[in-house]
């Protein structure tokens, strides 16, 4: 479990985060949405220790992120993967980049090769192997850091926007890929300014102005206006043709949240 | 201004992978006052095709018309930039470099050798444009937030007062609201222009397409595939997008499966999800109305 | 413009020096270099050159690759035979007209500091053609490990070593992108006068150092976000170990560095 407990965080003068308390169970798939500059990303670097806290706690399975000696234990449970594909390839080739993390948390040399050869063939990119960063894409090289975090066997997996500089190949691509690893057990921790991506949650926060504004199944917070309009958010098309039809005497019911299912549904209910 | 490119190539001098980003043979026009999206998988030549219009590079075969004119100054191998074009690259905010707002909306039109008073001028009509105010003058670019130099950099390239203006994906990385306020102010910008204003809008996202588009031209693999209206585009050619790795816009999808659901077609006259949305919930309410 | 940036020029053939293990490479280097700056008479360089034609033979790599890398420097050769055919004075004249007179000794002494400069690239371009870069960082990290005892942070400056090398590509393109943005807006860089010149730079360096910055942040958060630490108590996944062909490598190398000890003083 990751527990936040009255957390906020400022740099300098500008506070980000405002009394933060938040329990992530294992298994979940949750999504933190809000606008840019709404505090997301600092709220990730936090669950791994790259940043400390200004004021509260917070706990990873019970290590406590501000003891220096917990650090290495918690970014191997914690693994994050950022934003820009390119800035976080370490490495001259992809084998390489895997191998890097394993390097760091002590594994023994003659096991790397087989676990980083794993971790490469989860995410469908072991038929890279040698190839130097600059001749991948960047839904490629953010595969690759998916599998170096894989490689050093975390139970958290968080995504800070690593869908936000992808096409829409790239984009499709990873979040199926975080679906897989949903599945297989891994505690997922997404991080994005896209409605449509959340919906796949299991759980959503909606985060505006440092501070949490809505919280639930995706359901149902999508189906609260007030919490979409007051925080920015892009309401997707079949949400607004609910909203629509709602007002129109129509009402769909509330898990039916993609286009094929409201069309059907007004269909076999005539 | 017209552009006209016939049978336009450009090949990268050796690159071990020649096909990547080369264009080949390309026939299109692109017509003064109009909003014209570009969409193709990445490495499909759009880059190439922005770089050539705005005379970064030269054809290596081909002629570029401007207005019915052969481009003299940019003939085979002899690259020469066009002035009338103004091109905001990928995440633009990168290319700002000087300590203040002012002093960088001026770099531009200053290169061109326009007038102290004329830079003046434009400043303040451009800074109103893209959704900022003169209080923004004397700040550094780089405290700015994201949005903010986003748009501060394609005021950079309005200053330079484009007949045509091209953008390579201006809203990748900005969040929703962020990359409405930029589709509103490239709208605003060319309808201030009474009609003589291009726009070359180079995207992913199909849905930035359904908004503005007067046409769209697909490429793929460094060709043109398709240039035409976006309604007909996307409504009759959803498989043929498929298959080159394209998808369609959320109000068409809304369109087809109530076309196939429902057997009947509605016409509308724009994608606009707003548009569509009226168009289909009414069909739905006069629908419930019959039942009763 | 990336395809002409060849740092970390490594090519791949099945050679016994790319099998050899770093270390002993950079040592032998290291000895063949020292032993190359010894030699001073005609059966030196006839020994060095046959040496080196022995190697580049047997790593397989096509000359053209090291005629290649020769290139660059044609500048300075030139300069170099130039520079002492005009102002060595020695014996016999063979030339003379005006002010301007060249002895054979000018020739002689300009020709063996072209050679030995040619020598010299070649036997380090065989060290960088057959060294893939991170393994030469990883052995230079090993061969400073003494140097540990003194506080030098030896694993981090071999990080260091490695990201800049991976960075290269990167950052080539980032010019690229940077430099097309520019002359789309207006800079010239054809500009004749000096100072113009440079000030045309002004838009390229800033967004370049700007965009280093950032990306260097990341890279840190990315680094530390993987648990590297300070660099210590890391496994590595490659451990050197030398083979008999390292002995090999390097007895050979000091035998040179000796012969041609041998051969200054019986010259001298």
């Amino acid at each position: 479990m990751l527990t936040f407990d009255n957390v906020s965080f400022a740099y300098g003068q500008q506070a980000v985060l405002k009394n933060i308390s938040l329990q992530i169970m294992e298994g979940e798939f949750l999504t933190i949405i809000g606008p840019n500059g709404s505090g997301k990303s600092t709220l990730s670097k936090l669950m791994n220790g790259l940043i400390q806290p200004y004021l509260g706690q917070i706990l990873v399975d019970r290590l406590d992120t501000q003891s220096p000696q917990n650090l290495k234990e918690i970014r191997q449970i914690v693994g994050l993967i950022f934003q820009n594909p390119e800035d976080q390839f370490i490495s001259t080739t992809v084998f390489d980049e895997v191998i890097f993390g394993l390097e760091n948390i002590a594994v023994e040399p003659d096991k790397m090769q087989s676990i980083a050869e794993d971790a490469l063939k989860k995410v469908g990119m072991l038929s890279y192997k040698d190839v130097e960063p600059h001749k991948l894409s960047g839904g490629q090289k953010q595969r690759v850091a998916i599998a170096a975090i894989l490689a050093m066997k975390p139970k958290y997996i968080v995504f800070d926007e690593s869908t936000a500089m992808l096409d829409p190949n790239g984009q499709k691509s990873i979040m199926t890929l975080m679906q897989h690893l949903h599945d297989e057990g891994f505690t997922i921790i997404h991080i994005t300014h896209l409605m449509e991506e959340a919906l796949k949650a299991t759980r959503v926060l909606v985060l505006n102005g440092g501070v949490i504004v809505a919280e639930g199944a995706p359901v149902d917070v999508f189906h609260n206006s007030r919490v979409i309009e007051n925080n920015e958010l892009d309401v997707p098309l079949p949400l607004k043709l609910k909203g629509r039809l709602s007002e129109a005497g129509i009402v769909v019911p509330k898990q039916l949240v993609t286009l094929e299912g409201i069309v059907d549904y007004i269909w076999t209910s005539n | 201004m017209d552009i006209k490119l016939e049978n336009v190539s450009y090949k990268y001098p050796s690159l071990s992978n020649d096909s990547w980003e080369s264009i080949r043979e390309l026939n299109c026009m692109f017509e003064t006052g109009k909003w014209l999206s570009v969409i193709g998988q990445t490495g499909s030549g759009k880059s190439t095709l922005m770089k050539l219009l705005k005379g970064l590079i030269a054809p290596t075969a081909g002629r570029l018309l401007i207005n019915g004119q052969e481009n003299k100054l940019s003939k085979k191998g002899n690259a020469q930039i066009i002035q009338e074009v103004g091109l905001v690259f990928q995440y633009p905010e990168h290319q700002l470099f000087e300590t203040t707002v002012l002093k960088d909306l001026a770099f531009g039109p200053k290169n061109q050798g326009v007038k102290k008073e004329e830079i003046n001028d434009r400043t303040k009509v451009i800074i109103e444009l893209v959704g900022l105010s003169e209080a923004y003058f004397d700040k550094a670019p780089f405290e700015l937030s994201g949005g903010e130099k986003r748009r501060v950099a394609i005021a950079t390239v309005l200053m330079m007062n484009p007949e045509v203006l091209i953008l390579d994906e201006p809203t990748a990385g900005l969040d929703p609201q962020g990359s409405k306020l930029i589709l509103q102010l490239v709208h605003d910008w060319q309808k201030a222009g009474g009609g003589q204003r291009t726009v070359i809008f180079v995207t992913h996202q199909m849905n930035e397409v359904a908004e503005y588009s007067d046409e769209v031209l697909v490429m793929n693999d460094g060709e043109i595939v398709f240039q035409e209206n976006p309604i007909a585009l996307f409504r009759e050619h959803d498989h043929e997008l498929k298959a080159f790795g394209l998808d369609i816009p959320d109000s068409v999808k809304l369109l087809k499966l109530f076309e196939h659901r429902f057997g009947k077609r509605i016409e509308v006259h724009s994608l606009q999800e707003e548009v569509v949305l009226e168009e289909v919930v009414a069909y739905f309410t006069k629908q419930g109305d019959d039942l009763l | 413009m990336i395809e002409n940036v060849l740092v970390g020029q490594f090519v791949e053939t099945s050679s016994v020096f790319h099998r050899l293990d770093p270390r002993s490479k950079l040592i032998s280097i290291f000895c063949i270099v020292i032993a190359f700056f010894l030699i001073d008479n005609a059966a030196g360089y006839l020994l060095a050159g046959l040496f080196v034609f022995g190697c580049i033979t047997l790593s397989h790599i096509p000359w053209r690759i090291f005629l290649k890398g020769l290139k660059p420097i044609l500048f300075i050769l030139s300069f170099t035979i130039v520079y002492h055919i005009l102002f060595t004075k020695g014996e016999n004249l063979l030339f003379h007209y005006g002010i301007l007179s060249i002895y054979i000794e000018g020739i002689i002494s300009g020709s063996r500091l072209v050679v030995r400069i040619i020598l010299l690239v070649l036997i380090t371009s065989l060290l960088t053609l057959t060294t893939k870069p991170l393994e030469l960082a990883y052995g230079f990290e090993v061969l400073c490990k003494p140097l540990k005892k003194l506080r030098f942070p030896v694993e981090q400056f071999s990080l260091m070593l490695a990201i800049t090398l991976r960075f290269i590509p990167t950052i080539v393109m980032e010019l690229d992108k940077i430099i097309e943005a520019q002359k789309a807006r207006g800079v010239n860089f054809e500009d004749k006068s000096l100072m113009k010149k440079v000030l045309s730079y002004i838009p390229i360096i800033v967004p370049l150092l700007f965009t280093s910055i950032n990306r260097a942040e990341n890279l840190a958060n990315a680094i530390d976000a993987r648990a590297y630490g300070d660099g210590s108590g890391r496994t590595r996944y490659k451990t050197l170990r030398f083979e008999t062909r390292d002995y090999i490598a390097m007895s050979i190398s000091l035998f040179m560095v000796g012969t041609f000890l041998i051969l200054k003083m019986l010259g001298g």
